[in-house]
C-alpha cells in the first residue's frame, strides 16, 4: 500500500496525507508469537537487550527470556518449552562433556569473552595457563605461591553444564579438569551467583562473562593478554567462545525474526558491542 | 483517496510538458513582470516570468511554451540550482556534481553524461539566452520534479542521504539521522527543510547519539562504554570520561550539566557523570537488575523506569539425557517503578501490576509515566498512563499503538487504524484530549516530533512533515 507514497518522483509532492476521518479497525497486520528463550546466563542481558528493541520493532511479539545454565538451554528445547536454546557452545555437535542434541540448529549469535577473576583483594593481576591449571585443580592453594600474599585461595566454579565452564575449562586450562571438592572450594549456579561470590568473598578466583565483571573485582591478564577484544582479535587472548540460538530445526516466524535482528549489523555493532560482546563478523 | 490523488499527480508528472505550461500561466497572472513576445524559427514564443520551487524555496525563472514543452532559461535554471555553465565551441555544458548536460542551440540532441540523447525539439534562444526543455534538463542532472496542489512546478537537486534512519530531531531545522553499514554507523546531520545532509560522526561500537536540551550537542558512549560529548555546530567531541563501565541508556539532566545512565550489563544502577568534571557517581544501587527505560524529573530527583523480572528457571544436571529443566513463567513481569532520592526513604515503589509488555516508556516529570500497553498479540496496544498513585488510564484505544513519543508535553502516537493505514494521534495528557493528525501508510514506523514537525520512516525513506504535506529527507 506504499506504493501511493512512490519516493523520488514525488519530491516535495504536495498531496497531503489526509488528516482525520479513519475508521478504528482491527490490529494492523504484523509479526506475531512468543518466543520462549532458556539456557546460558551469560547470554541473558544480551537476550533482554535485543528483546527491548526488537519489541519495539514488533509489539506483538511477546518474548520470555530465563536463564539457569547453557545445557538448559537445548535440553529446553528439546523438552519443548523452549524455542530458543541459548548456550555458550554449539550444541549440535559433540564437545568434550556433552553429547550433540539432535535435530538441533545452532545460530550463532554473539562471541563471548570469559575472563579469570578475582576478589579485590587479591594482589595477583596476571597468571599463566600453568598457574590456572594448578589453582583450579587444587595442586596450588595458597596465593604467595603465584605472586600474591599470604592467603588461602577460594576457589569458585560453575557448575556442571554451565557454558562459561565448558570455554573455561576448554580455553584457560587448556582442558585439564577442575577441582571438585575442598574448604575452600564452591561452586555456583549461574553468572550472577558467581560475580557475587567473587565480590564478596575475600581471595576467591573464579571466571566469568566479560560482561560480568564489575569495578568490585579485578579481571586477570592470562599470559599477559588481558580479557579485551583487541586482545581477542589480535589473537593473544584466547579464553573466548561464540554463543547460539539452538532452535529445532531451522527457525521459523517471529523466532526466525528475532535471531536475524540479533544478527543483524545494527545490533552487533551496536547494543551487543556496548554490553561487551565482540560481534559475530569481528572473528570470521 | 489519498492513493487515487498520488496516483494523478504522478501522471500529472509524467505529462509534465503540459502541466508546466499551465504551471508558467499561472504564475504570469499573478507577475509585474511584462511578458515579451519573441521570434524564434518563425515561431512566435512567449517568454513568461514562472515561479519553480527549486530545492523547496520559490524561484523565479524564464519560461516559454513550445509545442506543449515547457522551455527554461538555462541560466536562469542554473543559477537556482547552483549549476556551472561553460561553454566551448557553440555547445553550452551545465554541470552539477557529477552530471552534466551540453547542448547546442537548433541542435535536437543533447550530450548527457557523454552519452547522446534526442530532446524533442532543439534549444533556442529567445530573448537573447538560450531555452531548453526543463525535463530532460533536470533529469540529465539528476534532479526530480513533481508538480505541487497550487500548481507550481517543484524541482529537487538537492542529493537526498541514503539509507538514513532513526531520526532524532536537534532543532526545527535540524534532525540527526544515522546510517548503518556493516562495520559502522555514520550520523548525519539533516535540514528537514531541504534535505540537505552533512555528516557529523562516524562510529563503530558507539550508542546513538542523544540529544541535549536545547540541541546545542548531544552524548554518546564508545564500544567501551567511555561518555563523549559532541557540539553539533563545530562537530568537535570531547571525551567526558574514560570509565568503561557498561552504560546501557543515557539521560541528559534537564539544564546539560550532566548524563544519568543505567550503569553494568543488567542496567542496576542509576549512576550520573558530570559534564564539566567527569565525575561519577552512583544514585540508585538497589540491586534490582534489568532496570531500562530510564526518565529523570527535571531536578534530578526522582527516577521512572521499568525492572523486568524474568522466568525462574531451574534444572538438575545430574542427568542430562532426562531434560530435568523447568521454567516457571509465573513471576514474569515489567513493571514501571518510580525512585524519589527526595524521600525519607528512598525506596523503589512499583507503580504498575500488569503483566502486560510496557513499550516506549516516556516521562516528562519522573512521576507520571506514560507508555505503551500491549496486553497479548490478539488485543489492541493501548497508550497508558501511570501517576505516582498507581492510577492508570488509558490515554488512547484508537487502533492498534505500534509507537509513542513525548514532545512539548504533548504524546504522539502511531496506530494501526487498519491492515493498510496507520495514523498519528497527538494526546494531551493533562486533558486527554486526542487529535487524528494524519493518516499516514501502515509500514510507517520511526516517529519523531517537534512541536509540529513530524519525521516518519516510510521503505523507501524519511519524511517530514511540512505545512500538511510531507516531503522526504532521506531516499
Amino acid at each position: 500500500m506504499k506504493k501511493w507514497f512512490k519516493p523520488a518522483a514525488l519530491i516535495a509532492l504536495a498531496v497531503s496525507l489526509t488528516a482525520g476521518g479513519a475508521s478504528v479497525a482491527s490490529a494492523a497486520s504484523s509479526l506475531k508469537g512468543k518466543i520462549v528463550i532458556n539456557g546460558s546466563s551469560a547470554l541473558l542481558p544480551l537476550t533482554l537487550q535485543a528483546k527491548s528493541e526488537f519489541q519495539k520493532l514488533n509489539p506483538k511479539v511477546k518474548i520470555s527470556a530465563s536463564a539457569v545454565s547453557s545445557i538448559a538451554g537445548p535440553q529446553s528445547v528439546r523438552k519443548g518449552i523452549a524455542d530458543i536454546g541459548a548456550v555458550d557452545w554449539d550444541a549440535s555437535v559433540d564437545v568434550p562433556g556433552f553429547k550433540k542434541f539432535d535435530g538441533q540448529v545452532a545460530n550463532p549469535v554473539a562471541v563471548t569473552v570469559f575472563a579469570a577473576v578475582v576478589n579485590k583483594n587479591v594482589g595477583v593481576s596476571n597468571l599463566t595457563t600453568k598457574q590456572l591449571q594448578d589453582i583450579f585443580s587444587g595442586k596450588v592453594t595458597n596465593w604467595k605461591d603465584v605472586g600474591g600474599s599470604d592467603a588461602n585461595i577460594v576457589v569458585v566454579n560453575r557448575k556442571f553444564g554451565s557454558g562459561t565452564r565448558v570455554n573455561f575449562q576448554l580455553k584457560a586450562l587448556d582442558g585439564k579438569d577442575f577441582m571438585t571438592k575442598g574448604d575452600n572450594y564452591k561452586e555456583t549456579g549461574s553468572s550472577g551467583d558467581m560475580k557475587t561470590a567473587i565480590e564478596t568473598t575475600p581471595n576467591a578466583i573464579g571466571y566469568i562473562d566479560l560482561p560480568y565483571v564489575t569495578d568490585k573485582m579485578k579481571a586477570l591478564s592470562i599470559n599477559g593478554a588481558a580479557p579485551t577484544e583487541k586482545n581477542v582479535l589480535n589473537g593473544t587472548y584466547k579464553v573466548w567462545g561464540i554463543g547460539y540460538f539452538m532452535t529445532k530445526g531451522q527457525p521459523t516466524g517471529a523466532t526466525k525474526a528475532f535471531i536475524e535482528y540479533i544478527q543483524s549489523a545494527k545490533f552487533q555493532n551496536g547494543s551487543l558491542k556496548k554490553l561487551k560482546f565482540i560481534p559475530l563478523a569481528a572473528v570470521k | 483517496m489519498v492513493m487515487k490523488k498520488a496516483i494523478a499527480a504522478t501522471i500529472l508528472v509524467a505529462a509534465l510538458g503540459t502541466a508546466a505550461a499551465g504551471t508558467a500561466g499561472a504564475a504570469q497572472a499573478g507577475s509585474a513582470v511584462s511578458a515579451k513576445a519573441v521570434t524564434a524559427k518563425a515561431v512566435a514564443l512567449t517568454v513568461k516570468p514562472s515561479v519553480f520551487v527549486v530545492n523547496y524555496n520559490d524561484v523565479q525563472v524564464r519560461t516559454a511554451l513550445s509545442n506543449g514543452e515547457t522551455l527554461v532559461s538555462v541560466r536562469d535554471l542554473s543559477a537556482a540550482i547552483g549549476a556551472k555553465l561553460s561553454a566551448v565551441n557553440g555547445y553550452t555544458t551545465v554541470t552539477l556534481d557529477s552530471h552534466s548536460f551540453a547542448f547546442k542551440t537548433g541542435v535536437k540532441q543533447a550530450s548527457v553524461d557523454g552519452s547522446i540523447i534526442n530532446l524533442n525539439q532543439a534549444a533556442r534562444v529567445l530573448d537573447g539566452t538560450a531555452f531548453v526543455a526543463v525535463k530532460p534538463l533536470v533529469q540529465a542532472l539528476g534532479g526530480t520534479m513533481a508538480l505541487m496542489k497550487d500548481g507550481k512546478l517543484a524541482i529537487n537537486t538537492i542529493k537526498l542521504l541514503a539509507g538514513g534512519d532513526n531520526a532524532r530531531f536537534v532543532s526545527a531545522s535540524q534532525a540527526i539521522v544515522s546510517v548503518e553499514s556493516d562495520a559502522k554507523r555514520t550520523d548525519y546531520l539533516v535540514d528537514v527543510a531541504t534535505g540537505k545532509s552533512a555528516e557529523l560522526l562516524s562510529s563503530e561500537g558507539g550508542s546513538d547519539l542523544v540529544v541535549a536540551p536545547g540541541g546545542a550537542k548531544a552524548a554518546y558512549t564508545d564500544a567501551e562504554g567511555a561518555v563523549y560529548v559532541i557540539d553539533l555546530a563545530s562537530k568537535q567531541t570531547k571525551q567526558i570520561t574514560a570509565d568503561t563501565s557498561i552504560k546501557t541508556e543515557l539521560v541528559w539532566s534537564a539544564d546539560g550539566s550532566a548524563l544519568y545512565f543505567l550503569q553494568g550489563d543488567k542496567g542496576s544502577v542509576i549512576a550520573k557523570v558530570d559534564i564539566a568534571t567527569g565525575t561519577i557517581s552512583k544514585i540508585v544501587e538497589d540491586k534490582v537488575d534489568y532496570k531500562s527505560a530510564l526518565s529523570v524529573s527535571p531536578d534530578g530527583k526522582k527516577f521512572a523506569y521499568l525492572v523486568t523480572t524474568p522466568p525462574k528457571a531451574t534444572a538438575d544436571g545430574t542427568d542430562l539425557d532426562k531434560d530435568t529443566v523447568d521454567i516457571d513463567a509465573s513471576g514474569e513481569q515489567v513493571q514501571v517503578n518510580l525512585y524519589d532520592t527526595s524521600a525519607e526513604k528512598p525506596a523503589a515503589v512499583a507503580l504498575t501490576s500488569a503483566k502486560d509488555d510496557k513499550l516506549f516508556v516516556v516521562s516528562a516529570d519522573g512521576s507520571t509515566v506514560y507508555y505503551v500497553s500491549v496486553a497479548d498479540e490478539n488485543a489492541n496496544a493501548t497508550v497508558v498512563s501511570v501517576d505516582k498513585d498507581k492510577k492508570t488510564t488509558t490515554l488512547l484505544a484508537e487502533g492498534d499503538v505500534e509507537e509513542l513519543v513525548l514532545s512539548g508535553g504533548k504524546l504522539y502516537a502511531l496506530t494501526a487504524v487498519s491492515d493498510a493505514q496507520s495514523a498519528i494521534y497527538e494526546v494531551d495528557p493533562a486533558t486527554a484530549a486526542k487529535t487524528q493528525l494524519y493518516n499516514v501508510p501502515a509500514s510507517a514506523s520511526g516517529l519523531a516530533v517537534n512541536g509540529s514537525q513530524i519525521i516518519i520512516a516510510l521503505e523507501d525513506g524519511l519524511y517530514v512533515n511540512a505545512n500538511g504535506a510531507w516531503k522526504p529527507i532521506t531516499r
